[in-house]
């Protein structure tokens, strides 16, 4: 199957690719279907969240562990149990990015990961309630730590 | 600002048709049950903080912020293209 995207232009991929938000995403409850794309092949951190179902919606995201060591989400057992209660280790973690054109005034949400069942694709986002994660960890801070 | 101080069981009404009554009171957090019109929107407010934060993110970022964050993520191969 093919589809046109909106950062990384045509690209096809399979039914098995597809990640399945059964809730949507926070304001974006309609948009269920997504694929994770990422930009460059050696570029790990950063990728890009296609929606299938509008391809000018697109999120871009990144692996929070290549850049925070100690980020320990702990979701809820009532989060996990939407998306089929993976064990910890089949569970795959990306951290929706807002870019300015100020790259330093851009953010990355600590706060409502994206939670993947690796092995069945369901995926949820949840607010966390450690207040220590913010909504809009400043990108700048992340890569320092780094 | 209105304060009210209430115990647990105690109720408060707004206006005709919504009344909030105070669940139960724990160590850290409150239980709240809230009767209003059907269609009144009620959230909790982290979660409209999670979609307004989702709706920045769906902007378009234009090709050369995009570069400039790859850049940032990866200040080595910066380093050799000096």
């Amino acid at each position: 199957m093919n589809i046109n995207t909106k950062y990384l232009g045509e690209l096809s991929y399979t039914e098995e690719e597809i990640i399945t938000f059964a809730n949507g995403i926070f304001g974006f409850e309609e948009n269920k279907q997504y694929l994770l794309i990422r930009f460059e092949e050696e570029n790990g951190g950063l990728l890009c969240l296609q929606n299938l179902e509008d391809m000018n919606l697109a999120f871009i995201v990144i692996n929070p562990f290549c850049f925070l060591e100690d980020y320990a989400p702990q979701p809820t057992e009532k989060d996990l149990e939407k998306i089929g209660s993976p064990v910890a280790e089949t569970i795959l973690c990306y951290n929706i990015c807002v870019f300015n054109e100020d790259v330093q005034k851009s953010s990355v949400n600590l706060r409502c990961p994206l939670l993947i069942n690796g092995e069945s694709r369901q995926a949820i986002q949840v607010v966390l309630e450690d207040e220590r994660y913010s909504f809009k960890q400043p990108f700048q801070e992340l890569v320092k730590e780094k | 600002m209105l304060i009210l101080q209430r115990k647990a069981g105690e109720t408060i009404r707004i206006g005709e048709d919504i009344i909030i009554r105070i669940s139960e009171i724990g160590a850290d957090r409150v239980k709240i049950a809230i009767d209003a019109p059907k269609g009144l929107p009620i959230m909790r407010e982290e979660l409209l903080t999670a979609a307004q934060t989702n709706q920045q993110s769906a902007a378009t970022v234009d090709l050369t912020t995009l570069t400039s964050i790859q850049r940032m993520l990866h200040p080595k191969n910066e380093e050799k293209e000096k």
